[in-house]
């Protein structure tokens, strides 16, 4: 028998989610990416604790509407921010290696290119990681979507 | 036949490039083209031009071939008979299941094959999502264990979606071997099955029962069934579309009609909790709406009765009012959710309240009319639940909407009977004002005019007793109209009630206790009335008689509305005025209800009033 559809994780597409002006173009390339594929999407929301009210949620709704149904779970990790000095810097760590571990093992990664985590640190824990700039809508009407 | 995976085989051919063969596996013999000399094409087989063999010899070589020939013709014949029949067969069923099995035993029928297993590929078409077999039995089955996968050389089939055909399978460069307790199987022969253009699964033959090995007309046979099964697969799947439609457009029309009519929402919500999860096979499912206190909460649940284990803690009332919830909703568009317990996970508080594994995938469908946004409906699942969530989406989100405009609707169709009531009162009320007291009181003057023109003072006292009378009645039609113009609160009966409880506060030093039981939207229009006449007059006497310390309002909206008022004054004593409760009684009554009042031990009083809810649902 298959593994469970909802436990395997290893063909998930993972997309991170900071509410920046990237967050729409992300979800909606890890929604086409999730559907090539036929693999769930893992939404991960960056969180930042005295930032502003968190976006992602409506923005990726916003970007499945009317696309045929894909598995999705949302996600949410905190990565520091509202404290100074050496306390904010290790919970800011702490942040960074906790959405690391989100992605480890995922068939592909989809981030924005001035997210908080690198491509090449990515490319060691996924499969495949897929870079969105603010002005790339070349990655998304290659895979048929007007973003 | 479950572990097809495992098989393996040497000197394989597939079949666009294996050498033709005869049933029994061996090269079949040359035929000479139409028009050709048979004799010499028998005679070129033979070799004839260097060994001349008699002429009788030839003739009888020529007659052989003839009668292979018609041999032939009529195996033929007799193949292309039974490929109709077993065409026949498949297409008479229309549930998926019925034909799948159906296709599987008429394949092993017509190549002789001993064991016959039917693939059905996943929606990724990279592996196996079920596997039906023949000729496994059930302890055979238990003894190989888990189903393949997909693997080894059934995945070659998988990957390549072209007929295979296999002498000796163990040799096969794929084959990663056969699992303990599986049969052995030596020849093979596996095939697509497409429906429309694309490979639904995968038809898997092995052990050749007569002739030993799969034969050329065997893959013309096996390729010729699968294009039947095909479409008799797609025929089932539009059958099952079908029911399925028609089965949720049957339960959005009672639904509506239900709510439509004025019958009781709770009780719809209800049933559609419980229409929408056994149509969808879900094991969980959940109706939130808003209540009167405006807090978005589950208000109808219903749980797999196969699953006893669920629902250790009742839902209901549990809030689904999060910010997360809410922009699922204004999302305006159903979501399939995963739930593995990381943080963020929107259902697993939910899984956990009703028992079921976090684990697991949910559907959730906001409803909702325009900018009212009217509730949520969700569905959940174990974690093998994905292929049904994702056909249900599309029937639920058709079933969310209906429901939407139908709540709303019956929401907007109890506000135009409350404001028709409110008219009505109204108009009551002026016609008491205008005409009835103004008659009674008329009829108070002249009788007290009267009382000077009468000597006998037992005719004045008499007089003066129907006039105190009438004085008694113009004050009550007052009250009562006071009563019909008091506009109900906006937000309903329960700020209302809080309102009494609050003025009795002001007047006893205390704070009564207000807890509800249920829903008190459940409270028909015209019962609210009464339910705030009862609990005015029992605080009211608290307030006035009972010297009470605490007291406690409990109103419960389950089978029967039940409004019980407690208190630990002084208790009531059977010669104390019951002029206001009598009123009540008569309002119990008027619904066939029941109304008392009693003493506790060691102190205090208890009201009960109740009356059935349903009958005036």
């Amino acid at each position: 028998m298959n593994p469970s559809p909802v436990a395997r994780a290893a063909c998930d597409v993972v997309a991170l989610l900071d509410g920046g002006p990237s967050t729409y173009r992300v979800a909606k390339i890890a929604l086409a990416e999730a559907l090539r594929r036929d693999a769930p999407i893992r939404f991960v929301r960056l969180q930042h604790p005295g930032g502003p009210p968190d976006r992602a949620l409506a923005i990726a709704l916003r970007a499945m509407r009317g696309a045929p149904p894909v598995p999705v779970a949302f996600e949410v990790v905190s990565v520091g921010g509202g404290v100074g000095g050496e306390a904010g810097e290790d919970a800011a760590r702490c942040g960074l290696e906790a959405l690391l571990a989100r992605c480890v093992g995922a068939a592909a990664v989809v981030v924005a290119d001035d997210g908080v985590l690198g491509a090449d640190l990515l490319d060691r824990v996924a499969g495949e990681v897929v870079t969105v700039t603010p002005a790339d809508v070349e990655a998304a009407s290659r895979l048929g979507f007007a973003v | 036949m479950s572990g097809l995976s495992g098989l393996s085989g040497q000197g394989h051919d597939r079949s666009r490039t294996a050498p033709p063969t005869g049933p029994d596996g061996t090269p079949e013999p040359h035929r000479p083209t139409d028009g050709a000399d048979p004799s010499q094409a028998a005679g070129a087989d033979t070799g004839s031009a260097l060994h001349p063999e008699p002429a009788a010899l030839d003739l009888e070589d020529l007659l052989d071939e003839i009668r292979s020939r018609a041999s032939g013709e009529s195996r033929s014949q007799e193949r292309l008979s039974q490929l109709l029949m077993a065409v026949l067969a498949i297409s008479s069923h229309l549930e998926l299941s019925a034909v799948l099995t159906r296709i599987v035993e008429s394949a092993c029928t017509l190549v002789g094959a001993r064991y016959g297993a039917l693939g059905v590929l996943d929606a990724a078409h990279s592996g196996l999502s079920d596997f039906l077999t023949v000729g496994i039995d059930d302890d055979i089955r238990a003894e190989i264990g888990e189903l393949p996968q997909g693997r080894g050389l059934l995945g070659t089939v998988i990957r390549d979606a072209e007929t295979l055909r296999l002498d000796r399978i163990r040799d096969h460069p794929d084959s990663v071997g056969l699992p303990p307790g599986h049969p052995e199987m030596t020849t093979f022969i596996g095939t697509p099955v497409r429906v429309r253009d694309t490979v639904f699964g995968n038809l898997y033959l092995t052990e050749k029962v007569v002739g030993g090995t799969f034969s050329a007309d065997d893959e013309a046979v096996l390729e010729g069934l699968a294009a039947a099964a095909g479409i008799a697969i797609e025929n089932a799947q539009l059958y099952r579309r079908s029911v399925a439609r028609e089965r949720w457009a049957r339960a959005g029309t009672e639904l509506t009609q239900t709510l439509l009519e004025g019958g009781h929402e709770r009780s719809a919500l209800s049933r559609m909790a419980r229409r929408a999860r056994s149509l969808s096979g879900a094991s969980v499912g959940l109706v939130a709406t808003r209540g009167d206190d405006g807090v978005r909460a589950v208000h109808a649940v219903d749980t797999d009765h196969a699953r006893p284990d669920l629902r250790p803690a009742d839902p209901t009332g549990m809030p689904l009012d999060a910010d997360d919830w809410t922009t699922l909703l204004r999302g305006r568009s159903p979501v399939m959710l995963l739930s593995r317990d990381e943080p963020g996970d929107l259902t697993a508080a939910l899984r956990r309240q009703v028992g079921l594994d976090v684990t697991g995938v949910s559907v959730v469908v906001p409803m909702a009319v325009g900018s009212v946004e009217v509730g949520l409906l969700v569905m959940l699942w174990a974690d093998d639940g994905v292929a049904l969530a994702r056909d249900a989406m599309e029937p639920l989100a058709g079933f969310g909407e209906q429901m939407a405009l139908a709540i709303e609707a019956a929401q907007a169709g109890r506000q135009r009977t409350r404001a028709r009531l409110l008219e009505e009162r109204d108009r009551i009320a002026r016609d008491m004002h205008d005409h009835v007291i103004q008659r009674l009181y008329a009829a108070g003057l002249s009788l007290q005019a009267t009382t000077r023109l009468v000597d006998d003072p037992r005719g004045i006292e008499r007089l003066d007793g129907v006039v105190d009378q009438l004085d008694l009645a113009v004050k009550d039609l007052r009250s009562t109209i006071y009563g019909l113009q008091r506009q109900l609160p906006v937000g309903g009966l329960g700020p209302e009630i809080e309102q009494i409880v609050g003025r009795a506060a002001d007047s006893c030093g205390f704070v009564p206790d207000l807890t509800i039981e249920g829903t008190l939207a459940d409270v028909p229009t015209e019962l609210e009335h009464d339910v705030v006449a009862v609990v005015t007059e029992a605080l009211s006497n608290m307030v006035r008689h009972s010297r009470a310390t605490c007291a406690e309002v409990h109103i419960a909206t389950h089978d029967d509305l039940i409004v019980t008022v407690v208190d630990d004054g002084i208790g009531i004593g059977a010669d104390d005025p019951h002029s206001g409760l009598v009123n009540l009684e008569e309002r119990a009554l008027a619904y066939g209800g029941t109304f008392s009042v009693s003493a506790r031990h060691p102190r205090g009083t208890l009201l009960r009033w109740r009356v059935p809810l349903y009958a005036n649902g």
